[in-house]
C-alpha cells in the first residue's frame, strides 16, 4: 500500500512538473467514510461531476479509488468535493459543517 | 471474559489497555474500529487495526465501560482500581437476532443472511430493479427459488410456485403482518409493484412458528419501503409495446423525531386487445389496476407502532376479441380493503425483552366470470398475532412466547354451489433459540385450534452448523397446515368447458416439509463467490389434488391422504469473473406426485428440470447496468384431452423452452431510464387453447398452458427519485 501511495504521489508530482498531462489518471484518497451511507453519498456525487470516470470507496480501508481526467477536474478539487460532503481526504480535513448534517452512522466511529 | 493480557507502561495517570476481538464463526479475530465507551462520560476512543485500544480512566471507579462494534453484541465490563494499569482482552459475538431487520445490501442484490438459523435468501432493491416491469409476481423472474407460472389461457392469472407447489401453499408477509393471503392469492401479487419493495426474504420450508402454521411450502416476506429512508419523491413510468402503461409514485414525509408517514399509489393499464397467435383470444387480458398504500410510523422510546391502511382494485377482462360475434368473455374483479398495525413494547431496562403485537382487518371481494361459470367469493379476516420476546440468563438462550387468532369469514360460491364458512383459529406457541459459537438451533411448537377439525400441532425444528469458517450446514423440520379454499384457489381451471366434481367437505391440508441446505462463500479472483445446495421433502398428510386425468368431461378434486409428496434440489453458483460482471447459474431439480388417474404422476405442468443463468453487468461508475436471464424449463407432463376432430391427445408432454429477459439501465443524478426485453427468443406455445374456434364446445380447454402465450415484449421506462438529503 505504501509504495502504492508513493506511486501516486510521485504520479502527481510528474502530472504536476510536466506539460503533457495524462489522458486519465487513477488516484487513491484516504477518507473519513465510516458505511454505506457513505460509500451512496461519495460515490452518487463523484460519479456524476464532470471529468470523473468512475469512484469507487472500499469501507473497511476507508479507500476511494478515483480515475478522472486531468484536464477537466484537478485532485485538488476532487479533494475538496469529498470535504464538502462531510469526509476527510487525505490532508484535507473535512468541511465542518457538512460533517455536522451527515447522518450519525457516517460520523467518526458511527453506529 | 477477563483475561490478564499484557502490563501497560507505568504513568502517572491511570489507565487501561486491550484488544477487542470478536468471534466470527468459531474464529476469534481482531475487531478494528469497535467503539469503547466509558458510561456516564464523554470518553470513547476506536480500535486500531489490530484490535489495540489505550483509555485513560477517571478519578471516580468503578466505571462501566462498553465496547461495541457494528455486528456484535455489546460487552459492558466495570472497570475498578484493581483493573488499572493491566490489560483486557474482550471478546464479542456475533448479533445473531433471528428476525433483525435484513439490510440490504448495495453490493450484493442477492444474498442469503449468513447469521440467521433459517436458510433465508434475500432479494434486494438491485435485484429487484432488474425486470423492471414488474409487480410483485414478475419479480421473481430473475430468481431460480421462485416459479411463476400462467394458471391459464384466458385470465392472465400469474401463479407463484415454491419446490414447485402452488402459491397457495407459501405464505406472504408484509413486514411480518399477513398479506395476499386467503382468496388473494391468485391475483393479489399483479397489485404490488416492485417500485414499492425495499426487499423480499424468501424462507423455503415452514420457518419459525410466530409467523403462524400456513407456511407449507415457504414463506416470502416482503418489505416496503420505510418513510425514514426511502426516496421523498418517487415517480417512475413504464410503457410496454403491447400498450401496458404503468405509472408508480411514492413519498415518504419525515414530521418530527417520532413520527414519519409515506405513500404509495399505482395506477397500470392495458386497454389495447393483443392477438398475435390469431385465435381469436386476447393474448393478454384487458387489465385496469389500481392500488394504493399509506403508512405510518412512531418511534417512541419506550413504545413503536407502524400503522396504515391499503387499498386496491384490479379488473382483468380475457376472452375473445371483441370483434367476434357471441364472444367468450372471462371477467376477474378484485376489490381490497384492509388496515394493518404493528406495536411493539420495548423495556428499556430489560434491553433483550419487548412485546410485539401485529394486528390486521381486511375485506376481499372476488367476482370471477369464464362465459357462464362464475365464482364470486368475499372474504371478511381479522387477524391478531402477539409475541413476547426474553432471555434465559444470557443471550445465548432465547425464548418467544404468544398467542394468536384468526378469524375467517369466507363465503365462496360457483354458479350455484356454496362453500361458506366462517372459522375461527385460536393458537398459541413459543419458541427457544440456542445459539453457540458454531451451532445455532431453534425449536419450536404451536397448537392451533379449529372447532371443526379440533387440535392441530406443529412442531418445527430448525438447526444450523457452522462446518467451517466458509460453510454453513442448515437443517429444517417442520408442520404445518391450511384450509383450503377449494373453489378460489382453483378458480384458473374453470377456463373450460369439462366440470367441476368438488370434495363434499373442507378440509384441513397438512404438510411435514423437511429440508437440508449447504451454503459455501468463496473467494474466486480475490471477489466473493458463493456456492449453494439444498433439498426439500415435503409430504402431504393430506392434500387437495385436482385430477384432470381420470376423466374426458370432469376435473376431480380430492382430499389424498398420505399420498402426495414432493422433492425439490436446487444448486447455485454465483461469482464474479470481473469486477464489472456478476454470473449466477442455477439448477432445479422437481418431483412433484399425487395420484392421478389412479397412478403416482407427476403433477401436470411442473417442470421435472430448470436451469437459470444470469449475467449482470454494472459500470465501475455505476452509470450503466444491464442485466440478462437465460432460464431453460424442461418437459412437463400433460393432461389428456380430446380435439373437436376426435382425435384424443394421450401421454403427452410439452416441449422444453427457453425464456430470456433482458434490460439495460442507464442512471443519472435524478434517476434512471431503462429499456428492455421479455421473452426475447419470442417462444410461444402453439394453439395453447384446445379448440379456441368453438369455445362454447365440449372440448374446449385453456388450461393446458407451458409456456408463454404471447412473444417478446419490449418495455421502456423512467424514474426519478428524489433522494432525502439529511439523516
Amino acid at each position: 500500500m505504501k509504495t502504492l501511495f508513493l506511486g501516486m504521489l510521485l504520479l502527481i508530482g510528474l502530472s504536476a512538473f510536466s506539460q503533457k498531462q495524462p489522458k486519465s489518471m487513477t488516484v487513491v484518497i484516504q477518507t473519513s467514510a465510516e458505511c454505506d451511507e457513505c460509500k451512496t453519498r461519495l460515490e452518487g456525487k463523484l460519479n456524476f461531476t464532470k471529468g470523473v470516470k468512475f469512484a469507487e470507496l472500499d469501507v473497511p480501508s476507508k479507500k476511494l479509488t478515483v480515475k478522472f481526467s486531468p484536464k477537466a477536474i484537478s485532485l485538488e478539487k476532487i479533494k475538496q468535493i469529498v470535504s464538502d460532503l462531510g469526509y476527510q481526504a487525505d490532508e484535507v480535513k473535512a468541511n465542518p459543517e457538512a460533517y455536522e448534517k451527515l447522518p450519525s452512522c457516517c460520523k467518526v466511529g458511527g453506529m | 471474559m477477563l483475561l490478564l493480557l499484557v502490563c501497560a507502561p507505568i504513568f502517572l495517570f491511570s489507565q487501561v489497555q486491550g484488544i477487542v476481538f470478536g468471534i466470527t464463526n468459531g474464529q476469534k479475530v481482531p475487531l478494528q474500529r469497535a467503539s469503547v465507551k466509558l458510561r456516564n462520560t464523554q470518553l470513547e476512543v476506536y480500535t486500531s487495526d489490530e484490535g489495540r485500544f489505550e483509555l485513560v480512566l477517571p478519578k471516580e471507579l468503578p466505571v462501566t465501560m462498553v465496547v461495541s462494534a457494528k455486528g456484535y453484541e455489546s460487552d459492558s465490563v466495570i472497570l475498578t482500581k484493581e483493573d488499572r494499569f493491566t490489560g483486557l482482552e474482550i471478546i464479542l459475538t456475533e448479533l445473531n437476532e433471528m428476525e433483525e431487520l435484513v439490510i440490504v445490501s448495495q453490493r450484493d442484490s442477492k444474498s442469503i443472511s449468513r447469521l440467521k438459523p433459517i436458510m433465508i435468501e434475500t432479494l434486494g432493491e438491485g435485484e429487484l430493479k432488474k425486470a423492471a416491469c414488474c409487480n410483485l409476481s414478475e419479480s421473481f423472474e430473475t430468481s431460480a427459488t421462485v416459479d411463476v407460472n400462467l394458471t391459464d389461457a384466458i385470465s392472465g392469472a400469474k401463479k407463484i410456485q415454491m419446490l414447485g407447489l402452488d402459491g397457495v401453499y407459501t405464505q406472504l408477509q408484509m413486514e411480518n403482518i399477513p398479506f395476499l393471503s386467503g382468496i388473494e392469492s391468485s391475483f393479489g401479487m399483479n397489485t404490488v409493484p416492485g417500485t414499492w419493495v425495499e426487499s423480499i426474504q424468501i424462507t423455503k420450508g415452514t420457518g419459525s412458528v410466530m409467523n403462524g402454521y400456513e407456511s407449507m411450502a415457504g414463506l416470502i416476506n416482503v418489505e416496503f419501503k420505510k418513510p425514514r429512508t426511502m426516496e421523498r419523491l418517487y415517480v417512475n413510468g413504464y410503457g410496454s409495446i403491447l400498450g401496458r402503461g404503468e405509472l408508480n409514485l411514492h413519498g415518504g414525509q419525515i414530521i418530527n423525531d417520532k413520527w414519519s408517514t409515506a405513500t404509495f399509489l399505482h395506477g397500470s393499464m392495458l386497454q389495447t386487445e393483443i392477438d398475435r397467435n390469431k385465435d381469436q383470444f386476447r393474448d393478454v387480458p384487458l387489465s385496469k389496476t389500481l392500488s394504493a398504500l399509506n403508512r405510518w410510523e412512531y418511534n417512541g422510546k419506550r413504545f413503536e407502532s407502524r400503522f396504515g391502511v391499503s387499498a386496491y382494485t384490479d379488473e382483468r377482462s380475457g376472452g375473445q376479441l371483441n370483434a367476434v360475434a357471441n364472444r367468450y368473455d372471462a371477467q376477474t374483479t378484485n376489490k381490497h380493503v384492509d388496515v394493518f398495525a404493528k406495536t411493539g413494547f420495548l423495556f428499556p431496562k430489560k434491553p433483550y425483552q419487548s412485546l410485539g403485537i401485529v394486528y390486521q382487518l381486511k375485506v376481499h371481494e372476488f367476482v370471477s366470470n369464464f362465459d357462464q361459470r362464475t365464482v364470486k367469493s368475499t372474504e371478511k379476516r381479522g387477524f391478531v398475532n402477539a409475541i413476547y420476546d426474553g432471555i434465559i440468563g444470557t443471550t445465548i438462550h432465547k425464548y418467544k412466547v404468544g398467542a394468536s387468532m384468526v378469524y375467517q369469514d369466507l363465503q365462496q360460491g360457483l354458479d350455484t354451489i356454496a362453500m361458506n364458512r366462517v372459522v375461527t383459529t385460536p393458537g398459541v406457541f413459543a419458541e427457544y433459540t440456542y445459539t453457540g459459537v458454531r451451532f445455532m438451533a431453534v425449536v419450536g411448537v404451536r397448537a392451533d385450534y379449529q372447532e371443526r377439525y379440533g387440535f392441530q400441532f406443529s412442531p418445527r425444528i430448525h438447526m444450523k452448523v457452522t462446518l467451517d469458517e466458509f460453510t454453513d450446514l442448515r437443517l429444517t423440520t417442520g408442520k404445518a397446515f391450511r384450509l383450503s379454499n377449494v373453489i378460489v384457489d382453483n378458480s384458473s381451471l374453470l377456463a373450460t368447458s369439462k366440470a367441476w366434481s368438488l370434495p363434499s367437505e373442507t378440509q384441513q391440508e397438512e404438510v411435514w416439509n423437511s429440508g437440508a441446505s449447504l451454503v459455501r462463500y468463496m473467494r474466486w479472483w480475490n471477489r466473493p463467490a458463493s456456492f449453494s445446495i439444498d433439498y426439500y421433502h415435503a409430504r402431504f398428510m393430506n392434500q387437495l389434488i385436482v385430477d384432470r386425468e381420470r376423466s374426458q368431461d370432469t376435473f376431480f378434486f380430492d382430499f389424498q391422504r398420505n399420498n402426495a409428496f414432493s422433492n425439490a434440489l436446487q444448486t447455485e453458483l454465483s461469482f464474479s469473473p470481473i469486477k464489472v460482471l456478476t454470473i449466477r447459474l442455477a439448477y432445479k431439480w422437481l418431483q412433484v406426485k399425487a395420484e392421478y388417474n389412479g397412478k403416482m404422476q407427476q403433477q401436470v405442468m411442473i417442470p421435472q428440470h430448470r436451469g437459470l443463468f444470469n449475467v449482470a453487468y454494472a459500470s465501475r461508475n455505476k452509470k450503466w447496468a444491464a442485466d440478462a436471464t437465460f432460464s431453460l424449463f424442461g418437459r412437463m407432463r400433460m393432461h389428456d384431452v380430446m380435439l373437436a376432430d376426435g382425435t384424443h391427445l394421450h401421454d403427452q408432454k410439452s416441449g422444453r423452452f427457453p425464456n430470456v429477459l433482458a434490460q439495460v439501465t442507464r442512471n443519472f443524478k435524478w434517476g434512471a431510464v431503462y429499456v428492455g426485453g421479455e421473452n426475447l427468443l419470442n417462444f410461444t406455445q402453439q394453439n395453447p387453447i384446445i379448440s379456441a374456434e368453438n369455445p362454447y364446445g365440449a372440448t374446449f380447454d385453456a388450461t393446458r398452458v407451458w409456456a408463454p402465450i404471447v412473444g417478446t415484449i419490449v418495455y421502456a421506462g423512467f424514474r426519478v427519485e428524489l433522494k432525502r438529503k439529511t439523516n
